[in-house]
């Protein structure tokens, strides 16, 4: 992804990423009072987030983040899997 | 959204509804980037109640966060009008709006003193002096420039100076009742929530375009204000002309390292003189941007070893001692590298700036178009055709312009607002249709990802052979492929929320666009600026010193239909071509089909 998350720790959560962001990449999580990577699909890699952010919470990276054409692709009604496969499956 | 202990990310909560969804003012100002604060700030001036309307934040959408340089015509420093009008002809190709450009020598002073009144233009010392740059700590430079950055500035203007802004808000149409524009309508992005705009004139200040942010960051820019203005009737110019815009190709996804410079020190001023030898070149002067990457396009490049890259300096111009504008930008110590990259396409459709957009009249300059109470400023949406084919205006040009021409057609639409006694708003039939023709995607039953579809038309339209080394056979195909997309897929984008209905939208306007760009670029059967024919790689002045317009016609479909310029604009037509194009930039191909 373009945007990565450095370090959740730090996310404040004053939302500041979710204001100025233009490509509409952030949410926020009510409970934890953390901001969210939503949408790095489309993220421009602008780096507005990163400058800004005041807890040092955010990075950029050099690869943008984005999906192979598919010859078609619908959308997915839930919105998209954003987990990791990892050793030890779920819990 | 269900949780699972490896998502890197936190689950999102519903965005909140915003409490308020229908707004009235004199006037309506979309877009709040340059011309959009500006015109917001004129029509106030003219006494107005003004609501201005941007998809993002203020001050971080669009490109106005990423200027580099604004310039400023100053008599007092010895700027010649002749002079800049003479150099002005021959470096926009001898297209450029003369009228326009005039305009702006007598009015850019002010602006310059405006930005500079408002707090936009504060100067600091640069990274290199800090010593964050030979750190890389940008976000560190970011937290010491913090006070003084412009970025925040927007917001605090438009407030104190009374503007009602609704942030993250994607327009869709403007409100038409009897012949005339009454407002628009939009959604508020996060939520999906409806928002209906009712104002006396609307002033479309919503930038250009592109198809996807490739390295080169613009801020969510897609065709909105030409889209509709194409939609009802009026005419679209200067799509052929791509101002090529660059990323690096070892880190070409990240537009932050491209721009990190640009975005956080402080705006330097462009200057200097104009000179009689600059004169006689100029018709090749701004045009070696095109013809080097065309060629590099052509041959290849060799690789990208960023140890090489030359730091940084002022380009060699003539000035005054006493000239404050030095060029002083992306960190004026000359330490800083300025990365110039060897990839072209990090904005693939960025057209040329300020020329591209809705055109209302060679002999017009109050921004009206041709219908009552719609008004059109700035980059991409004002097809004023100041820069002509190429970058006449010279750097920072289009800082200053954009915000010159956001208060100049302000005011014209404040004007027009005051003398409207009542706000005659639109009937509650007429919204309910424009929302329902926004909402579409969202009630497709079986349809396609607009993600999917935008990387679709990224992928026909970014490459050189369709936008930069242009030939008859590669137009022929995209746009057939561009006239799938229109008719098959654009109808059946489909969205579930507020954050994929945008993009749904983003993308029937991108498509739209893609087609007059297409069309307009087979249309012109030459070489000029930033369109390039490897088929007819000249310069044809005795056929297309003219505008090409995309329009919709009876049926339907989409025309091109040729606008004739001034002959003043034109230049000495009995000169020979290589003294109208004087100069050592050469188009490959050029010096040959002169033979």
């Amino acid at each position: 992804m373009s945007v990565i998350r450095y370090s959740l720790e730090n996310c404040i959560g004053c939302r500041l990423c979710m204001e100025i962001c233009p490509m509409d990449v952030f949410r926020f999580n009510e409970e934890e009072k953390k901001s969210v990577i939503a949408f790095p699909e489309n993220c421009q890699s602008c780096g507005q987030c990163f400058f800004f952010c005041p807890g040092k919470s955010l990075a950029i990276d050099n690869t943008a983040y984005g999906y192979n054409i598919n010859s078609f692709r619908g959308i997915a009604r839930d919105g998209m899997d954003r987990t990791i496969l990892a050793p030890e499956g779920r819990q | 959204m269900t949780s699972y202990i490896w998502s890197p990310e936190l689950p999102y909560s519903k965005p909140a509804s915003p409490d308020k969804t229908v707004y009235e003012s004199d006037v309506l100002v979309i877009g709040g980037g340059f011309s959009g604060l500006m015109a917001a700030l004129a029509a106030r001036e003219a006494g107005c109640s003004v609501v201005l309307a941007d998809k993002g934040l203020p001050g971080f959408s669009g490109l106005t966060p990423f200027v580099s340089d604004t310039r400023w015509f100053d008599p007092d420093m010895g700027d010649d009008i002749e002079k800049h009008v003479a150099y002005h002809k021959g470096a926009s190709q001898y297209i450029g709006n003369l009228n326009w450009y005039r305009a702006w020598c007598e009015g850019s002073k002010e602006i310059y003193e405006a930005y500079r009144d408002l707090g936009l233009l504060e100067q600091y010392p640069d990274s290199a002096e800090t010593g964050h740059a030979q750190t890389g700590d940008y976000s560190g430079y970011a937290r010491y420039i913090r006070k003084k950055d412009r970025h925040f500035r927007f917001m605090e203007i438009l407030k104190e100076q009374g503007v009602t802004v609704v942030s993250h808000t994607m327009i869709w149409d403007i409100l038409m009742e009897d012949g005339r524009a009454c407002g628009a309508v939009g959604f508020h992005v996060p939520s999906g929530t409806r928002q209906t705009f009712h104002a006396k004139a609307v002033v479309m200040c919503m930038g250009a375009g592109i198809y996807k942010s490739a390295g080169w960051p613009t801020g969510g820019i897609s065709f909105d204000a030409i889209a509709i203005g194409y939609r009802h009737g009026l005419p679209v110019i200067g799509q052929e002309f791509e101002d090529f815009h660059k990323t690096r190709p070892d880190a070409p996804g990240n537009g932050a390292r491209m721009h990190w410079n640009a975005y956080l020190h402080n705006i330097g001023f462009g200057g200097g003189d104009i000179t009689d030898e600059l004169i006689k070149v100029a018709g090749t002067d701004r045009t070696k941007l095109y013809s080097d990457n065309v060629e590099a396009a052509i041959e290849g490049t060799a690789p990208f070893v960023p140890s090489e890259q030359r730091p940084w300096s002022p380009p060699p111009v003539e000035r005054r001692p006493d000239d404050i504008r030095t060029m002083k930008t992306l960190g004026g110590s000359g330490v800083i590298p300025r990365i110039t990259g060897n990839a072209a396409g990090g904005a693939p459709g960025f057209g040329m700036h300020l020329t591209n957009g809705i055109f209302c009249g060679t002999d017009s300059t109050d921004g009206a178009t041709a219908i009552p109470g719609l008004y059109c400023a700035g980059d991409g949406c004002n097809g004023s055709g100041v820069c002509g084919a190429s970058y006449a205006g010279r750097p920072g040009f289009t800082s200053n312009f954009a915000g010159f021409q956001g208060k100049r057609v302000g005011g014209f639409a404040g004007e027009y607002a005051k003398n409207m006694q009542d706000l005659r708003k639109a009937s509650l039939e007429t919204v309910q249709t424009c929302f329902e023709q926004m909402e579409e995607p969202l009630h497709v039953e079986k349809g396609y990802s607009s993600e999917w579809a935008l990387d679709c038309l990224h992928g026909i339209m970014a490459p050189m052979w369709t936008i930069l080394t242009k030939n008859e056979a590669c137009l022929e195909a995209a746009l057939t492929q561009v006239g799938f997309m229109r008719d098959h897929i654009c109808p059946k984008l489909q969205a579930n929320d507020g954050h994929s209905l945008r993009s749904c939208l983003e993308v029937k306007n991108k498509v739209l666009e893609a087609e007059m760009k297409l069309r307009a670029s087979l249309e012109r059967k030459e070489t000029r600026g930033g369109h390039y024919r490897m088929d007819y790689p000249l310069r044809n002045d005795k056929e297309f010193l003219c505008y090409f317009a995309a329009a919709m016609a009876d049926d339907g479909s989409m025309e091109i239909r040729r606008i004739e310029i001034p002959d003043e604009w034109k230049g000495d037509l009995s000169a020979p071509y290589l003294e109208r194009y004087a100069g050592k930039s050469r188009y490959p191909g050029e010096m040959e089909a002169l033979r």
